[in-house]
């Protein structure tokens, strides 16, 4: 996909692997088309270009000894900053090469996930405050991977517009969809210092039958937060307490999209896991195969070139605005 | 693909001979679709797209097992294979497949000494002990050869701690034939890859020894084959997927590299890309 220009997006953390999968072996990912690579050393989790400056073998193909990385094919070994520290095939009295480095990235653990960023980041790690609330109980319901581009899959999961399609019976009615309500946007919650940091809006909506979130016909108020450019944070306040989704979206490439979905709840803590994680992978499966064949696959940021609604697409608005700001033109 | 015109010019295999017969057989190499066929006891190849036009038909010889197809006049011919009619000898096709590499990368892989002991440990090589040996290297007129000793590894059908003498004859493009030499006597691996597309190729590996030569055929197959699947996992990941002829591309060294640099530098002599 390098007609798309994916360089605006680098600068920012993403999403790799929950910590728990990364181990004593290398990891291979894709982030933004780039090859990664990304191990664990007594001192942390460590990412590098997944590619040995010898003969441009993967990295990941080879196991991690002494936090350092061990290239399978000549044992060409690589610190966390990059540099190599040891060919193997040297004869007695010949040096490493002193310039002989492979790129090495920011990484870093936070509830739960190792993130990585290709360039400095802008911003810190989308913030997750039910994660370490003790009134919280916090799981990971799933990890998706989608053939669509990160900027189709989020403004999808940030619009209100398609869920009585969609969704219908589960989250609104099709032979009722009503109007879209004016939204409102709030500010960020954690940017005053970072602009074009994302947005929060808020919005009220009528539970239906099959809503597991509140009665049927209750009326519940749901505040979305978007940490750009494509982690979103989702809250359902019901009377009976409160709901968050956590969904931290990799970008692999303009056509393919990684997301896992946690689930934090302050209420229904002997109700099992598996029936809010159910209900909501039933709604993604659905959303899924719209997704998927949206085309063009890439969102396209340049607002000529696709039809909005000023109140009903407020939204999408706002998130390819956002995108324009930090200079991407396909998300 | 422009950039793979010069090897149009050099025999390359295509299929085994045992599987062309009167009939059409479908093949493809330097990204053209062939078609070969047997007719007055020679096997031809023609052009996928005109079966008929047999005026425009390409080279095409039996040799080894094989059927090699040149596109244009060859500059260069068949590497030799002496082993293969020798009466003394027992050969073998060891090994045939199909990999997603280049057949570059698949080459220049297999020249390499110093991979053996990180891709074949036990096997080949040890990895605490991966220094290179001192490797003799000359350029003849097909292409390159060279020699350097080692010592034996234990393994299902050789002793350990002999002192093997290996000697590679490389023909450019894509061709080496190598002599193992043992107190038990010579045992010869002749490689060669095919082309198929850029970042495809096929490859074959036909064995001949003079030694042990009642032992059943199979353990050594095994032991051939399960050391190509240990390369396909690596050079099959190997990006750039083309071996890029602009020695700044990559880094070399110098001494565990002289034989890649040589390999590099008669390809880019012999006017070809990266391949």
């Amino acid at each position: 996909m390098s007609e798309v220009d994916l360089a605006p997006l680098r600068p920012y953390w993403y999403p790799v692997a929950p910590s728990s999968e990364i181990e004593s072996d290398p990891a291979a990912v894709t982030i933004l088309d780039e090859p990664v690579v990304v191990y664990r050393s007594p001192g942390g989790v460590h990412a590098l270009e997944d590619l040995c400056l010898h003969r441009g073998s993967r990295l990941s193909l080879g196991a991690v000894r002494d936090g350092c990385i061990v290239c399978p094919h000549r044992g060409w070994t690589y610190g966390p900053d990059g540099r190599c520290v040891d060919i193997p095939s040297l004869r007695a009295g010949q040096d490493v090469p002193a310039d002989v480095s492979i790129r090495s990235y920011d990484a870093c653990e936070q509830f739960g996930m190792v993130w990585v960023a290709l360039e400095e980041p802008r911003l810190p790690v989308p913030e997750f405050p039910e994660y370490d609330d003790p009134d919280y109980h916090v799981f990971l319901a799933a990890r998706w991977d989608w053939s669509a581009s990160a900027g189709r899959l989020v403004e999808n999961s940030l619009d209100i517009g398609h869920l009585p399609w969609v969704h219908g019976g589960m989250l609104g009615d099709r032979d009722n969809p009503g109007a879209i309500e004016p939204y409102n946007f709030t500010d960020q919650p954690y940017s005053s210092d970072h602009r074009d940091a994302g947005f929060t809006f808020e919005w009220d909506w009528h539970e239906v039958d099959r809503s597991q979130y509140g009665r049927p016909g209750e009326r519940l108020h749901y505040k979305s937060r978007l940490y750009m450019p494509y982690t979103r944070r989702n809250t359902m306040y019901a009377p009976k307490g409160n709901l968050t989704l956590y969904q931290p979206t990799l970008p692999v490439s303009a056509d393919r999209v990684v997301f896992w979905y946690f689930m934090a709840r302050n209420h229904s803590l002997d109700v099992p896991d598996s029936h809010f994680s159910s209900f909501s992978a039933e709604l993604l499966s659905h959303d899924q195969i719209i997704v998927e064949n949206q085309r063009p696959t890439t969102l396209p940021v340049d607002l000529a070139e696709e039809v909005h609604l000023r109140a009903a697409d407020a939204v999408s608005l706002r998130y390819r605005r956002a995108l324009a700001a930090i200079g991407a033109r396909r998300a | 693909m422009s950039q793979l015109a010069p090897l149009r010019r050099y025999w390359h295999p295509v299929e085994d001979s045992a599987a062309v017969g009167n009939g059409p057989t479908a093949v493809t190499l330097l990204e053209e679709d062939l078609v070969l066929f047997r007719s007055h006891g020679r096997v031809h190849a023609v052009a996928d797209s005109r079966p008929e036009a047999c005026t425009d038909a390409y080279h095409a010889e039996d040799r080894y097992g094989l059927v090699w197809v040149a596109l244009e006049d060859p500059v260069a011919d068949i590497a030799p294979f002496p082993e293969y009619t020798d009466g003394n000898y027992r050969s073998y096709l060891s090994v045939t497949s199909s990999w997603n590499a280049s057949a570059g990368r698949f080459t220049e892989n297999g020249l390499d000494v110093t991979h053996f002991a990180w891709v074949h440990p036990g096997a080949l090589g040890d990895r605490d002990d991966a220094e290179c040996p001192t490797i003799d290297i000359e350029v003849t007129s097909y292409g390159f050869e060279y020699a350097y000793s080692r010592e034996s590894l234990e393994s299902p059908f050789a002793t350990g701690g002999q002192t093997i003498h290996s000697r590679t004859m490389h023909h450019i493009p894509f061709t080496r034939r190598r002599v193992l030499t043992s107190d038990a006597g010579h045992s010869v691996q002749y490689v060669t890859a095919s082309p198929t597309r850029a970042r495809q190729c096929k490859i074959w590996m036909i064995e001949s020894r003079d030694h042990h030569l009642t032992d059943p055929i199979e353990p050594y197959v095994d032991f051939s084959r399960g050391l190509l699947e240990q390369d396909r996992q690596i050079v099959e990941s190997q990006r750039p997927e083309m071996l890029p002829i602009d020695l700044t591309e990559e880094l070399h060294l110098r001494g565990p590299d002289q034989v890649a640099l040589t390999y590099r530098r008669l390809l880019a002599d012999a006017g070809v890309a990266d391949v």
